[in-house]
């Protein structure tokens, strides 16, 4: 038996969390000790979000392209059909990441974005559009975007 | 102007002029007007021919290293290469 720092509560050396050298244990309690890494974390939780998504987005340890990799076995192996499937069963998810992607596209003038500028696929018989037009039109609203911001 | 190229070389080289301040903005943006117009006739004649199924040379948007881009092979895919 072995009493609690924190608490005082005598408790058996199993209740104990062992130290990083696996022999012996902590002064205090593992209830204790969850509620201090839980006042931790409430206090703490954006700015180690922050730092998770800092280090996934420069793609520390390949993380960043083992899920970009596993995206792409998934729809090798599933085809369209079942991202189709998957849109429809979360219908507020797939237009959330619609949003992003045309966000995206506005910001980088992708060819997705300006093709669908052109000739938009719900109000179009149009399915292939020239590239060159594409590039013109591209071209066009970088011209139009810088125009702006130097008025 | 006589093609797409030719905008397009067109409008890259204001657009540098414009980056390098050697232009005024009213004189970029007068031609990206301009260009706007060229590039929407040029979209209702491939959207026309789209409609009614046809497979015509557009010879505006013709030039030795044209492509298309889209989903799936439409009426312009079977184009044959000049």
């Amino acid at each position: 038996m072995k009493t609690c720092t924190v608490c005082g509560k005598e408790k058996p050396e199993g209740d104990y969390r062992l130290h990083s050298d696996k022999k012996t244990v902590m002064r205090y309690c593992n209830d204790c000790h969850l509620a201090k890494r839980r006042a931790q974390h409430s206090t703490k939780r954006e700015e180690r979000n922050a730092q998770f998504r800092a280090r996934y987005a420069a793609n520390v340890n390949g993380v960043k392209d083992k899920h970009a990799a596993a995206r792409k076995a998934k729809y090798a192996k599933q085809g369209r059909a079942a991202l189709i499937a998957w849109a429809a069963e979360n219908p507020e998810k797939a237009a959330e990441a619609n949003r992003k992607k045309m966000k995206r596209g506005r910001e980088r003038l992708s060819d997705y974005y300006v093709r669908r500028l052109l000739c938009h696929p719900e109000r179009s018989e149009v399915k292939q559009v020239p590239e060159i037009l594409i590039e013109c039109k591209r071209l066009q609203l970088m011209i139009e975007r810088e125009c702006r911001e130097k008025r | 102007m006589k093609n797409a190229e030719e905008l397009r070389a067109e409008l890259s080289q204001t657009f540098a002029q414009l980056k390098a301040g050697e232009i005024k903005p009213s004189e970029a943006a007068e031609l990206a007007n301009l260009a706007g117009k060229m590039i929407g006739s040029a979209k209702v004649q491939v959207e026309y021919y789209a409609l009614r199924k046809e497979q015509p040379r557009i010879e505006w948007l013709e030039s030795p290293n044209a492509k298309v881009t889209g989903d799936s092979p439409a009426f312009m895919a079977k184009r044959p290469v000049d």
